[in-house]
């Protein structure tokens, strides 16, 4: 029997799409539990939906369903989309423009092609995943996910919760999905438009809310999650790894990420992509570039300084930056404070901030790799040669995420430093411009999200 | 300019009127500083202020309290140099705040003028001084120390009975020393004035309760202590004051909280007992004394904040006449009262502070 599956035209959905966070004539799809007996029956029934899907839907129409609702999300006219963003300017303090650009972004990962390329370089025999093949010895198996994943996110940039939720379900998990309390809204609205096109699907995904110290819940979901990952900052993850010593628990914590312009590229025509990395969601992910190292002469790192704050300037204008709270403003001011006084002490020193200091570029030779502000304050340093980029690359304060590496990819010395930056840690090699957009197969630790959870499963 | 400072502070220590106000003196100090530091110079020039175009304290640039980590002034004869405590960046990131011999002086008279003030509005007369935090003989690079050696010698009595200390040279806090001066003290009728770095006194208070020793210190006893929350264990403001009382029978008024910096050489404190004095029951509130001034500004623009809500604080103190007056702190705090709030350290700024002196605290107990 299949399951109850509805495509709808995409030029037409968006309009036509419930505007409340429901599915219609139904249970609340989406709506955070929040106690331990109705996360039991969020469960039950979310492994109700599983079974269902198990028997009923090949990877291929999961991907369908899932490039469906998410081009739904690109329709700028979308109801629920026009009021998320207008939640998420206010929660994150974001310009409106900038998070729909954000958004864009997030939901244009989603996509048949991309999904369909992650199943097939990281499933080991992808039509395995729809039923169970032949696994040796005449043992029939499936290639499946756990049956509970447990998630928690972190707050700083909206959307963390798309990509974990595109994975588990091609893996047929259920996945438990704790939100930052700084942004729980995208996370159900993104359910309550799958749930239009596929209810099974998205009653698998069970958004959770409690409040921190709430230990119960937390026994309760660790109990019930044979896969648990944590994302958020290393205070935050040390501490709930601490209280489950015995527990094997996937983590990803700070990771730092640079801009790169080898000595074979001009400067200047990376400045608006390291510009846009730079002001996309002000700087908070860990995709943001905090230094952007230039090989070569001193002057092309001072000449990209000045570039980079004319493209911020000119940013600034489209979308003004909205102040922070006081402890990320003070760290702010802490890195501004420190920059102005190299620029009073040295004369090689620049400082380029805009109207009341709405970006800052500071140009220092001998810049440490550390993880910056972010809001719109970016290093520029220079670097001699290969070696001496390697080298401080190296002594990162912080793992690194992505680079964004300022080079044609079709110029014959990409491929080495793209693998160069790879083999020291890099997760994301991209163009400038693109840092913030990771395609959906991207895990900041650089492990494979979907091959991660499969497994030859016999029972299923 | 130092010699206009000095008349300045005695003026308004004796109750009289200064020859110039505060503003004035302020912006003729800016100048001769704006001479005087070429890095401040500098800075003020990146921030396209000079004399010329300033026209009150306010406007003063604020030079980051960090850039006191590089020599500010150049050497000079018989200067001492204050380092701050170690941080968590480590030794060669301390502040050294270079303070030549008058201005030395200047900070003596500033320092105990506010002190009196503050502190001793109702000139108890001579005390017995514990002292749990640095001295000037065994910390001779602590700003604080040099205070606590002056206003132990100008509060204790002399040579007859000088001041306890319980904080080595190498940062050992002799806690169970402390606790048996303190014993004894409570035999007498003289009384004590405990001057001490916040987790010192926290590390006294924890020996008396696992001791279950309940003293009652002489009337009119008290205690100031540092504020701060590094270096050990701290308790909260409203925990010393209660253990204060439970352990010490030191009433709250008498409680006086410091808040000072290596980078100042004024200090504020709270208004409790001088307000009590005074008949007024304004906020307990930190005050600074008629030569400095502080506002608190936004963290993103600079800007001064409304009355009462958070920003970061901002000190103009007339006695860094020589180095530089206008300091930008990473503090937080909001105003009250007739003073402010400070709320603490952001939580991103570099830990710091003279609690960071206590290496080590021997609380256990020997029975």
């Amino acid at each position: 029997m299949k399951s109850t599956t509805h495509i709808p035209d995409s030029e037409s959905r968006p309009a036509a799409m419930p505007s409340a966070g429901y599915a219609r004539g139904a249970a609340p799809v989406g709506a955070p539990v929040s106690t331990g007996a109705a996360m039991e029956a969020a469960i039950r029934e979310a492994s109700r939906a599983r079974a269902q899907v198990l028997d009923d839907m090949t990877t291929a129409e999961i991907i369908e369903i899932l490039a469906a609702a998410a081009d739904a999300w690109r329709q700028p006219h979308y109801v629920p989309r026009t009021r998320l963003l207008s939640l998420l300017a206010r929660d994150l303090r974001m310009p409106l423009a900038l998070l729909e650009k954000g958004v864009d972004a997030i939901f244009a990962a989603v996509n048949q092609a991309d999904l369909h390329r992650m199943v097939a370089n990281e499933a080991e025999n992808p039509s395995a995943m729809d039923g169970p093949v032949e696994f040796g010895n005449g043992r029939m198996a499936r290639l499946l996910g756990p049956r509970v994943i447990f998630h928690s996110l972190a707050g700083n940039v909206p959307g963390l919760s798309v990509p974990p939720i595109v994975s588990a379900l091609l893996a047929r998990s259920i996945c438990i999905v704790r939100d930052s309390d700084r942004q729980p809204h995208l996370t159900a609205a993104f359910l309550s438009t799958l749930a239009d096109f596929s209810r099974d699907l998205a009653t698998m995904v069970i958004p959770a809310s409690w409040r921190a110290g709430d230990m119960g819940m937390e026994k309760l979901i660790f109990e019930q999650a044979q896969r648990v990952e944590l994302t958020g900052s290393d205070t935050t993850i040390a501490s709930m790894v601490s209280r489950h010593p015995r527990r094997p628990i996937v983590t990803r914590g700070a990771r730092v990420s640079v801009g790169v312009i080898p000595r074979q590229s001009d400067t200047d025509q990376w400045k608006d992509g390291f510009a846009t990395d730079i002001v996309m969601y002000e700087g908070m992910g860990c995709l943001t570039p905090h230094v952007i190292f230039v090989e070569g002469d001193e002057k092309r790192a001072k000449r990209l300084t000045r570039l980079l704050g004319i493209a911020l300037s000119r940013y600034e204008a489209l979308y003004p930056r909205m102040p922070r709270e006081l402890s990320l403003e003070t760290r702010r001011r802490s890195f501004l404070d420190a920059a102005e006084m190299m620029a009073a002490r040295d004369p090689e020193a620049i400082l380029q901030r805009g109207r009341g200091d709405a970006f800052v570029v500071h140009y220092h030779r001998d810049a440490p790799l550390m993880i910056g502000p972010g809001l719109r304050c970016v290093v520029v340093t220079s670097v001699g040669d290969r070696g001496e980029l390697l080298d401080r690359l190296r002594r990162s304060h912080a793992p690194l995420a992505a680079v964004g590496l300022g080079l044609e990819t079709d110029h014959p010395a990409y491929p080495d430093l793209a693998c160069t930056l790879e083999g020291i840690g890099a997760t994301l090699v991209c163009a400038p411009g693109q840092m913030q957009s990771p395609p959906i197969q991207w895990a900041q630790d650089g492990h494979k999200r979907l091959a991660d959870l499969l497994e030859w499963r016999p029972g299923e | 300019m130092i010699e206009r400072v000095h008349a300045f502070v005695d003026a308004t220590v004796a109750g009289s009127d200064p020859d110039l106000r505060f503003e004035e003196l302020a912006l003729q100090v800016f100048a001769y500083q704006f001479e005087r530091v070429p890095l401040y110079r500098r800075f003020c020039e990146g921030r396209g202020a000079t004399p010329g175009t300033v026209a009150s304290w306010q406007e003063v640039p604020a030079i980051p309290a960090d850039a006191f980590k590089d020599e500010l002034t150049p050497p000079a004869d018989g200067a001492v140099v204050f380092l701050s405590s170690g941080t968590t960046q480590g030794e060669q990131r301390r502040s050294r705040h270079r303070v030549s011999p008058e201005n030395l002086q200047l900070y003596r008279r500033s320092s105990l003028a506010h002190f009196a003030a503050m502190a001793m509005p109702d000139r108890p007369g001579e005390m017995d001084v514990l002292v749990l935090g640095p001295m000037a003989a065994t910390h001779p690079t602590s700003s604080l120390g040099h205070m606590f050696e002056w206003i132990a010698c100008e509060h204790g009595g002399g040579a007859r009975t000088p001041p306890f200390t319980a904080l080595s040279a190498d940062g050992t806090l002799d806690v169970s020393a402390a606790v048996a001066w303190l014993a004894a003290a409570a035999a007498g009728t003289r009384p004590v004035l405990i001057l001490a770095l916040s987790s010192a006194i926290t590390a006294v208070f924890e020996t008396l309760r696992t001791r279950r020793l309940e003293l009652r210190l002489p009337a009119d006893s008290r205690l100031v202590d540092t504020g701060g929350s590094k270096g050990g264990r701290v308790l909260s403001r409203n925990g010393i004051l209660k253990a204060a009382w439970r352990f010490l029978h030191i009433p709250a008024y008498l409680c006086t909280s410091e808040y000072g910096m290596t980078e100042l050489l004024s200090q504020y404190y709270d208004d409790a007992l001088r307000s009590r004095w005074c008949g007024s029951l304004s906020p307990r509130a930190k005050v600074g004394p008629a030569w400095a001034k502080a506002m608190v500004v936004d963290a993103a623009t600079l800007q001064p904040v409304p009355a009462g809500e958070r920003g970061l604080l901002r000190h103009f103190d007339l006695a860094n006449v020589e180095s530089v007056s206008a300091i930008q702190t990473l503090d937080v705090g909001h105003t009250i009262g007739n003073g402010l709030e400070v709320v603490g350290r952001a939580s991103m700024a570099e830990s710091r502070g003279c609690s960071s002196l206590v290496s080590m605290l021997e609380a256990g107990p020997s029975t």
